[in-house]
């Protein structure tokens, strides 16, 4: 349940992210295209929160505003209680980190896998240190030791989503923004990722923000979940509150599409 | 399945010089109209199987044994999927191919209607309508003017599907049809392809990741681990009844995914 005294680690107020008219070959489209339409969330610290919704309903949007990748039209987010913006981001990129849906295209090909989880620790670390803490961070998230000279492409998919849980936890992030974290995957690898998941938010106290469109891995990981679609927000609560009683019916042909057993 | 085979796999093996093999004593039939899945972990050679059918392996593979294909004649080519040259005549009209990630494969400065049209003799823009129209688009001059990028995810893999369908193939191989669009896009395709294989006939091998949809997508299931069939048969009595430790893990999953437990993990 929502906690109300706790105080959130995000929060996000009448988000509006708005992507322009474009150009195709000289050709513009006269109107500009409302991906997130006045969206208002907050996560609390320790919580693991779900966007549901189908393609294109704006979840990825709100990710990459969060993070900076796009400039919100309208709205106010804030993190820790400082507001977010062009500036302050960079200094957050340390505590908030995505983890992608392609771990290979998150993966510098010529750099180690080493050296790619060192990069991540603060500079002026010496390198031994360096070393003895990605090597605990690599067991920590499953990997070999005898990756840590190995290049990505050496790695399997599951592999690679492993190195970029690790690099994460590295730079020291509190809290991880997951974006299609398994569809990828094979169904064992995402039995495997989601139970990596869990151990280290339990060890770790983290803080998750996913984003799926796939209800059974969500129902497992998430406290709360918000349904979307069409760039707004229709249906939020727990978990067990949206699958015994879903209010809207894009809700009910998901939880129908999905299978689940209440 | 009393229908007849349209297309049998007789003693295939893949294998790259000097490798481990890709694909060992591969043995299976396509009953005509029927709609076969074929599942597997990554890198289980389910692809290069799909490869194989189409004669695409390229010239670096040694392969043995042979695929017989049906046509609408009645008459039965065998060939040897190491030699690509003897499939041309019939890869897109008797064999379709559809890829995971088609706008991968629609060129993006081109409208959609033009590329479909260009595969008919004179350029045939009633073909291309009527085709879009099969694969359930309502709006069908709109579609034919969009240009790729103004396709959605769905969308666009219904558009490759009219690509594919284009030849008129009687049979259509599948690559991981649906595993980037979401649920609901994913069921809606699945039923796409249902109908038209009821409307026409179409036998399909469909290489899949979704245990949940099997059930209602396919009649036949071939499973695959390590480069060889470990289980066929039967869809329904295959789910109840998984003989290999694989399928049977696969099935504790998913039952577990859908009752809202965690699963064990494999391996």
């Amino acid at each position: 349940m929502e906690n109300q005294s706790a105080h959130p680690l995000l929060s996000v107020k009448n988000l509006i992210v708005e992507y322009p008219p474009h150009s195709f070959f000289g050709r513009v489209k006269p109107v500009s295209r409302r991906a997130v339409d006045q969206v208002s969330f907050e996560v609390v610290k320790g919580e693991t929160l779900a966007l549901v919704g189908e393609s294109g309903s704006g979840k990825t949007s709100i990710t990459m505003a969060i993070l900076g990748f796009v400039t919100p039209t309208g709205g106010k987010m804030e993190f820790d209680g400082v507001e977010l913006n062009e500036m302050t981001i960079a200094k957050f990129r340390s505590r908030i980190q995505p983890i992608f849906q392609d771990a290979g295209a998150a993966l510098n090909p010529q750099m180690k896998i080493g050296r790619a989880i060192g990069d991540g620790f603060p500079p002026g670390l010496p390198a031994d240190q360096k070393r003895i803490r990605a090597l605990e961070l690599m067991k920590n998230a499953g990997l070999a030791e005898n990756y840590y000279d190995a290049y990505p492409r050496q790695l399997s998919g599951g592999q690679k989503q492993r190195v970029c849980l690790a690099r994460a936890l590295a730079v020291g992030a509190g809290m991880l923004i997951l974006d299609e974290p398994f569809s990828a995957q094979d169904i064992s690898i995402q039995v495997q990722l989601m139970h990596l998941l869990r151990d280290l938010k339990a060890a770790l106290g983290l803080t998750l923000l996913l984003i799926s469109h796939d209800l059974t891995t969500v129902r497992l990981l998430a406290d709360r979940i918000l349904v979307m679609r069409a760039g707004k927000i229709i249906e939020s609560g727990t978990i067990a509150d949206i699958i015994s009683r879903p209010q809207t019916d894009y809700a009910r042909e998901l939880i129908r599409q999905a299978g689940i057993k209440p | 399945m009393s229908h007849p085979p349209i297309l049998s796999v007789n003693n295939l093996n893949v294998a790259l010089p000097g490798a481990r093999g890709i694909l060992s004593d591969i043995n299976f039939v396509l009953p005509a109209g029927s709609t076969t899945a074929i599942i597997g972990e990554s890198g289980c050679g389910k692809t290069t199987l799909c490869k194989a059918l189409l004669g695409l392996l390229g010239r670096k593979f040694s392969v043995s044994g042979n695929i017989t294909i049906g046509s609408r004649d009645g008459l039965n080519t065998t060939l040897n999927p190491g030699d690509s040259d003897s499939f041309c005549n019939l890869r897109g009209t008797q064999i379709g191919l559809l890829f995971q990630e088609t706008p991968l494969t629609l060129n993006p400065v081109l409208r959609v209607g033009r590329q479909i049209s260009d595969l008919f003799a004179s350029s045939d823009r009633r073909a291309a309508l009527q085709l879009l129209e099969l694969v359930g688009f309502p709006e069908t001059e709109r579609i034919y003017r969009a240009y790729p990028h103004e396709l959605s995810g769905g969308q666009a893999q219904r558009v490759g599907l009219a690509l594919a369908l284009a030849g008129r193939p009687e049979i259509l191989i599948v690559d991981e049809p649906a595993t980037a669009l979401d649920s609901i896009a994913r069921q809606d395709f699945f039923k796409l392809l249902r109908k038209l294989q009821i409307e026409s006939g179409l036998t399909i091998l469909m290489v899949t990741h979704d245990l949940h949809t099997l059930a209602v997508a396919a009649d036949r299931l071939i499973v695959m681990f390590a480069g060889r069939i470990v289980e066929q048969g039967d869809c329904q009595s295959v789910l109840e009844h998984p003989a290999h430790p694989y399928t049977r893990s696969l099935l504790q999953i998913e039952r577990a995914f859908r009752n809202g437990q965690w699963p064990e993990e494999m391996h």
